[in-house]
């Protein structure tokens, strides 16, 4: 706790949503579903969903999220989620700054075609155009078509509609934009199934997936196993990451933001900058609250 | 913030349905012509959109006109003022140029006027001189020549005479009291001489210098 303290805590104002439109968060993990919906005063509408799967059925988690959807009436609602990292990717592309917009466009076609050309299974895309100082970089996401579908299908099926379907990877990326962190950062975002290191700089976007297997470590240390080197792996992987790649600027979120003694065991062992919470709400809704925050921002 | 969205691309993929022979077919003119509530009130604003607008550039094309009017007005009654202005100031420099004509000429004839009066100062006394002298000459002598010059340079009156007289005593006490007279008399010594007949008589020559004028 005492080193919590000398961590410089990051407090950010109260969100205000802007406009009517609210969107129904929703992440899906391999092991939990989780929702939220945030109204106009940035306050949750119901009490945010957090439902946690043995073994995470896809029928178990739709009946899951049908009793929410029944229980608070949100038929109807429009939907906005975020594809697991693991099931997309996301590439970046630089072109000179003064490139022009036809040209860019053909550049962005071509290397579309060319990226589905290597992929043999269907594939769904989109990008974005980032504006840096002196480049543009162009970032790419390519996912599953059948990742994509299923998601959609679970929310549908559950009588919501599915608006937009983002990817985590970026939605962890725009919370720092969100609350404008000193460029370059890296976040080390920490969830049930696997972990996220990611860097953001307007020129440069990269990101490593841990497969590390937070849910099965607490169940081991709540039932008193050997979890040490579980976690030691987990620390001396991200460390390597760090160490490779130069990262500095880290900040850490996610579920074990709740965890007292993970965290004071991963801030003694890693260097940490500070904690990005969710607002008022729990650590595990940190995707779902900047979903939220998305189209309310500009 | 980085937007993507993975549903976009399939939406804007959405294209029409293909209209095939069997659902050309079916379709009946009246099925064209029906409107949904939604396109009817879409329609009806977009209609009252047309309208508005149409009505606002009516109105607008209509003040533009009006002010396109005002300005061709202002425009001549610009025109006119400024020709108005051009003859007022060419009136005023005729004006101006008789006022200096008459000037020069009121100064011609002040000039005139005072060498009027100037010569005016000079030649009365001119004339009267001779009067002078002539009457106060005694009545016992008589003058052989007279001469009179006006030097007008320094306004001096030179007059010159020969006078002659049986009576030696009455031309001596005259150049005297024209001595007192005048200041400047000069006198050559009284001669005396005979005429043909043996008479005696005696001369003098006077000349008398007097300034005269005041300007």
């Amino acid at each position: 706790m005492k080193l919590l303290e000398r961590i410089r805590t990051l407090s950010f104002p109260s969100f205000k949503v802007k406009g009517a439109k609210n969107y129904l968060a929703l992440q899906v993990g391999k092991s939990f579903i989780r929702l939220l919906e945030l109204g106009k005063d940035g306050k949750p509408i119901f009490q945010p969903q957090e439902i946690i799967f043995e073994d995470g059925g896809e029928n178990k988690k739709l009946s899951a999220l049908k009793k929410i959807v029944a229980e608070y009436g949100l038929q109807g609602h429009k939907v906005i989620a975020a594809l697991p990292a693991t099931d997309g990717i996301l590439k970046l592309y630089k072109y000179p700054s003064k490139i022009s917009q036809k040209d860019l466009n053909s550049a962005i076609e071509w290397i579309i075609k060319r990226e589905l050309s290597q992929i043999k299974e269907e594939t769904t895309y989109d990008y974005f155009i980032l504006h840096g100082e002196d480049a543009l970089s162009v970032a790419l996401v390519l996912a599953r078509a059948e990742s994509v579908n299923r998601l959609t299908n679970l929310i549908s099926s559950a009588g919501l509609k599915p608006e937009i379907i983002d990817y985590e990877v970026l939605a962890i990326v725009n919370y720092g934009i969100y609350h404008k962190l000193a460029l370059p950062f890296s976040i080390l975002y920490i969830d049930y199934d696997y972990s996220i290191l990611l860097t953001y700089s307007p020129s440069n976007i990269s990101y490593s997936v841990i497969n590390w297997d937070y849910l099965g470590y607490i169940k081991k240390a709540e039932s008193h196993s050997t979890s040490e080197e579980l976690l030691e792996n987990f620390i001396a992987e991200v460390r390597n990451l760090i160490v490779i790649n130069d990262i500095f600027n880290v900040y850490i979120a996610g579920v074990v933001l709740s965890n007292q003694s993970f965290l004071d065991y991963v801030l003694e062992n890693l260097p940490i900058l500070g904690l990005l919470d969710a607002g008022e709400l729990p650590p595990n809704f940190f995707v779902p609250y900047i979903l939220s925050l998305r189209e309310g921002s500009k | 913030m980085i937007k993507i969205n993975l549903l976009k691309e399939k939406k804007t993929k959405k294209t029409l349905p293909q209209p095939t022979l069997v659902s050309l077919k079916e379709v009946k003119v009246s099925d064209l012509l029906k409107l949904d509530k939604a396109q009817y009130y879409l329609s009806v604003l977009l209609w009252i959109g047309v309208l508005g607008m149409g009505g606002w550039y009516l109105k607008t094309s209509k003040e533009i006109t009006q002010i396109k009017l005002q300005i061709d007005q202002l425009q001549a009654e610009k025109n006119r003022l400024e020709g108005l202005a051009k003859r007022i100031s060419e009136e005023k420099k005729e004006i101006e140029s008789e006022i200096s004509a008459l000037k020069t000429e009121m100064d011609a004839i002040e000039r005139s006027k005072d060498i009027l009066i100037g010569l005016k100062s000079l030649y009365e006394p001119f004339n009267n001189s001779f009067i002078s002298f002539s009457s106060s000459v005694p009545s016992v002598s008589w003058m052989f020549t007279y001469s009179q010059s006006l030097d007008i340079e320094n306004r001096k009156l030179k007059t010159e005479f020969d006078l002659s007289s049986f009576d030696y005593a009455s031309i001596s006490s005259y150049a005297n009291s024209l001595r007192k007279k005048n200041a400047e008399v000069f006198i050559s010594g009284i001669e005396r001489k005979v005429t043909p007949n043996g008479y005696e008589y005696y001369s003098t020559k006077l000349v008398a210098e007097k300034s005269i004028g005041g300007q």
